[in-house]
């Protein structure tokens, strides 16, 4: 695919506060019109790639693009063509909802009150209730529907959904996110609701200490990352091949984990008195077993 | 930016209504405390310096706390990200943030100060809201910038006020230190270099570091962004200061005047007096300070700040609009004498007592001098050109004919005498020495009398430029032996027949070697009175001293046919002296109280004399026959602030009303009042 055919591209994105580095070389690709999920667990620097993004802070080293947009150069450009809502985000509590929104309508060139409203009337938010008055989860709510609001090209959600109870979450999945999909958006997920990534999410991405391990579709990502458990004679250990994760020994069973599952994989481990079981992992148990390889590999 | 800043004005609009609270709740605080004080005229002074530090105070907290919250705020309540993250660039943003800010800060002080403007009270006819006013400015950009700075950098808004007060209270010190080490020391020059000024232009660098700051997009990591910022204010403070130190050392070597801003003095002075703004709570306009009215051969001075001629026909015309000294009129009516204290360069005590001398022609409207006394040699160059020392001129006076003045000066523990012609061209220094005193008078012929350096009697003739000793008060008869007179004053009669000598004399050795063979009478006072050409001078008191250090010299009152002179016995002011040329002699007359806290006065066209303490007033006549004075005025005249008398006898006097002071006349007699002004 072509440069064009990704809403977002970094190339070997760096970012380090002081010794620290919260991200490492991250080259990732988030094609148009999905829904990217990246997760990772905490302090593998998810924020900071969202912040990088959105040019809240400077990359250390590397470059990313937003939409063909470089965002340090066209911060604005693409700031203008991206949504964006954090993690239990604070609002300006002296406001109302609808000064919110009036407030951020003159924020961009254009604006479309349809769907705001029509969100914040499905979610029961009144629009001339204070923002002080309004629970966490609908303030959170708040903030997603006004985001839509200049119809991004691009929605960013860093771990937005956190704080949400399962309906809220059920109706920002359905009517914001599907949506948008289906107009042919893009939207970045960041978060560790594995469930809920596997449920709504095209593609994934993992990052686990500030690397991206993998990034795949999810359906290839499922089909190359496999659970093979082989049961032999006692004397007849198969040969592991190199890259697998996870391995499980016993006399007469050997489990292991694969990240490049093909079918000659099962053929080279096939033998007498063998048998061959290649079974599929849920994106949970993908994430742990790539996570856990991380962090013995780090050890 | 226009979001921005829309939303800044919203958010901090609680800040104007708080502006608006205190417009009205000064002056009502000042009405309240002005009925309370309304009789009493010191008090009433207290009630308008109070109530001016708020005006002045109020804005200038305004400003710090509107600047620390413009950016702390939103890192505290976590909003920075959410603004960040909107379609505007960082120096659209810190821009919008930064015009909301000021605009927030002005409109406050604009709605305190507005009611004033609107209703043209007094104050600003008087012009002494402009004069507090670029003053007020200053500060509150000054204040402003600083908590600005740090709104970028702390997380916290009390952070930000706590680090502006400390920056402040910094850069106070630094500019104490530029002014006493670098101006004194470091440049050779001790020209006083204006704290405001030195600090004003460190605010280019705070708002460039500010900028910085937040340009660099760091802002969510508390821990370093403060580094970039705070060390490019500080190599811009540097850089500034450096140039401006040259500056002001160019401008010093050419034209002092150009660099002598509004002072710190005027700025608190200026505070009170705008608290005449408050006359739009009262339904009667807020009159001047009765300290300062007009007298006829002298001009007022009001407040320091402000001179005004006043025609007796109500007339008035504002001659200098501030910063205005002590001042004379010439005898003619034509000119007047100033001296304009310079705004600007009071900062610590070495910058007070400045004055720079200005001569108008009345007549025409017309500056005929200005400038800086030269004291060793005559101005040269044109009017107004800067000369090298600084001087405190404290005295002022014209000759009869109007064609000379007397000047006494003063810089650092060194004081002269001159005289000069108005245009400031013909200049001589009299005398010199380390303390003079008001030791000269002018005769009705325009030559001054005056004691020089050795305490002698010197008539000087300025058509003539010429001196001529008229005595030495040591070769007196009656001057007491083995001492040595260390400081004296001198007066001359109206008629210019007497003078007056009084003198400061101290036992000393080289008295004593002077006065060969005589005993030594210890430090006393000494009053003489004699002919002006120096002949039959006579004892008319001694005070001896004995332990006491305290020096009182009598004030001499002589009467407009210098027939008769009187004084208060100093000491213990219990009774009137009376010295009469006809009979050359002096008598006391035993007053029925101690005029611990009274005044003498002379009464026009006649000998008499009025006493006054508190209420209860006595006439004296040349007969010395003490009649009290039993009159409805007594209970709000105080004789002290008689500014004159007019042709007809009645004196000219402010008066108390219920909102500040009126000109009236006095019929001394029946106590009749007509007010001239307003």
């Amino acid at each position: 695919m072509s440069d064009n055919a990704y809403a977002i591209t970094t190339y070997s994105l760096s970012k380090r506060f002081g010794r620290h580095k919260a991200l490492d070389d991250v080259s990732a690709r988030v094609p148009r019109g999905s829904i990217y999920g990246l997760m990772g667990p905490n302090g593998a620097g998810k924020t900071t790639f969202v912040r990088c993004l959105l040019n809240l802070i400077n990359p250390t080293r590397g470059s990313a693009a937003v939409l063909g947009l470089d965002v340090v150069r066209d911060s604005v450009a693409v700031r203008q063509r991206v949504g964006h809502v954090a993690a239990l985000q604070p609002l300006w509590e002296w406001m109302k909802v609808s000064e919110f929104a009036d407030f951020m309508a003159g924020c961009y060139p254009r604006w479309n009150p349809e769907p705001v409203s029509a969100v914040l009337s499905r979610v029961g938010i009144d629009r001339e209730a204070r923002i002080q008055t309004l629970s966490r989860g609908q303030r959170a709510l708040a903030a997603l529907a006004v985001a839509i609001g200049h119809e991004p090209d691009v929605l960013l959600l860093d771990e937005a959904l956190t704080g949400l109870d399962p309906i809220a979450r059920r109706e920002v999945l359905r009517n914001i996110i599907e949506a948008m999909h289906a107009e042919g958006r893009t939207v970045f997920i960041t978060g560790q609701d594995i469930a809920d990534m596997e449920r709504i999410c095209d593609h994934v991405g993992f990052l686990v200490k500030g690397r991206l391990l993998l990034e795949s579709t999810l359906d290839e990502l499922k089909a190359r990352v496999k659970r093979i458990r082989v049961e032999h004679p006692a004397d007849a250990s198969p040969e592991i091949p190199a890259g697998a994760l996870q391995v499980d020994r016993t006399a007469r069973e050997t489990i292991f984990t694969t990240r490049d599952f093909s079918p000659d994989l099962l053929t080279s481990l096939a033998g007498p008195n063998r048998r061959l079981e290649a079974l599929d992992l849920s994106l949970e148990d993908i994430f742990v077993n790539l996570a856990q390889q991380n962090t013995e590999a780090a050890t | 930016m226009r979001s921005v800043f829309l939303k800044e004005w919203r958010q901090g609009r609680l800040i104007v209504i708080f502006g608006l609270v205190l417009a009205g709740l000064i002056p009502a605080l000042w009405a309240v405390l002005s009925t309370v004080y309304v009789r009493d005229f010191r008090n009433q002074q207290n009630v308008d310096l109070f109530c001016g530090i708020l005006y002045y105070i109020v804005p200038l907290f305004l400003a710090v706390v509107v600047g620390s919250g413009i950016f702390a705020a939103e890192l505290e309540r976590g909003t920075l990200p959410l603004l960040l993250a909107l379609p505007f660039s960082r120096r659209a943003v810190w821009l919008g943030k930064l015009l909301a800010g000021l605009a927030l800060t002005f409109s406050a002080i604009v709605l305190i100060f507005a009611p004033a403007v609107i209703a043209r009270a007094p104050v600003l006819e008087e012009a002494q809201f402009w004069l507090l006013a670029p003053d007020l400015l200053l500060w509150t950009i000054i204040l402003f910038c600083i908590s600005f700075f740090w709104s970028t950098l702390c997380a916290s808004i009390m952070g930000a006020v706590l680090a502006t007060i400390i920056l402040w209270a910094l850069l106070a010190i630094a500019a104490w230190f530029a002014i006493g080490f670098l101006g004194a020391r470091l440049l050779g020059t001790s020209v006083l270099l204006d704290a405001e000024l030195w600090m004003l232009a460190t605010c280019p660098a705070l708002l460039t570091g500010s900028y910085v700051g937040f340009a660099r997009g760091e802002l969510l990591q508390s821990r370093r962004r403060w580094i970039l910022p705070s060390a490019t204010a500080l190599a811009a403070t540097l850089v500034i200061c450096l140039a401006l130190i040259g500056a002001i050392r160019w401008e010093t070597r050419y034209d002092r005047s150009q660099i002598e801003h509004i002072s710190w003095h005027a700025s608190i002075t200026g505070g009170g007096s705008a608290v005449s703004l408050l006359a739009l709570a009262q339904p009667v306009r807020l009159k001047r300070d009765a300290g300062g009215w007009l007298g006829p051969g002298q001009l007022p001075t009001h407040r320091s700040q402000h001179l005004v001629l006043l025609h007796l026909d109500t007339r008035e015309e504002l001659l200098v609009r501030r910063g205005t000294g002590a001042a004379s009129l010439s005898p003619d009516g034509t000119r007047a004498a100033l001296l304009v204290k310079p705004p600007g360069i009071t900062w610590g005590s070495r910058g007070r007592g400045i004055r720079r001398l200005e001569i108008w022609d009345l007549s025409q409207d017309r500056l005929l001098y200005r400038g800086y006394l030269q004291t060793t040699a005559p101005p040269s160059g044109p009017p107004g050109a800067p000369l090298p020392r600084r001087s405190a001129l404290n005295a002022v006076e014209w000759s009869p004919d109007s064609r000379w003045l007397t000047v006494y000066n003063m810089f650092g523990d060194k004081h002269e005498f001159l005289v000069m012609d108005p245009q400031g061209r013909d200049l001589r220094r009299l005398a010199t020495k380390s303390l003079l005193g008001g030791s000269w008078g002018w005769s009705r012929d325009s030559a001054v009398y005056y004691l020089d350096a050795g305490l002698r009697v010197v008539r000087h003739s300025p058509v003539q430029n010429a001196n001529h000793l008229v005595c030495d008060p040591r070769d007196f008869p009656e001057f007491p032996k083995g001492t040595a007179p260390e400081a004296g004053t001198l007066t001359v009669s109206p008629d210019g027949r007497f003078l007056t000598v009084s003198l400061l004399v101290r036992e000393s050795r080289s008295a004593r070697e002077y006065r060969s063979g005589g005993d030594a009478d210890g430090d006393q006072v000494v009053s003489f009175v004699l002919r002006a050409d120096g002949s039959q001078p006579q004892l008319i008191y001694r005070n001896l001293l004995g332990r006491s250090s305290t020096i009182s010299n009598p004030g001499f009152f002589w009467s407009p046919d210098g027939r008769h002179l009187y004084f208060l016995e100093p000491k213990l002011r219990n009774s009137v002296l009376h010295w009469s040329a006809q009979r050359a002699v002096v008598g006391r007359i035993p007053l029925p109280v101690s005029l611990t806290r009274g005044y003498i006065r002379l009464l026009p066209h006649s000998s008499g004399l009025l006493v006054w303490q508190e209420r209860r007033a006595w006439t004296l006549d040349d007969r010395e026959q003490l009649r009290p004075l039993q009159r409805d005025y007594l209970r709000w005249l105080d004789i002290s602030s008689i500014v004159g008398f007019d042709a007809a006898g009645r004196a000219i006097v402010p008066r108390a009303e219920e909102v500040g002071h009126s000109l009236v006349s006095l019929d001394l007699a029946t106590g009749e009042t007509t007010r001239i002004y307003p």
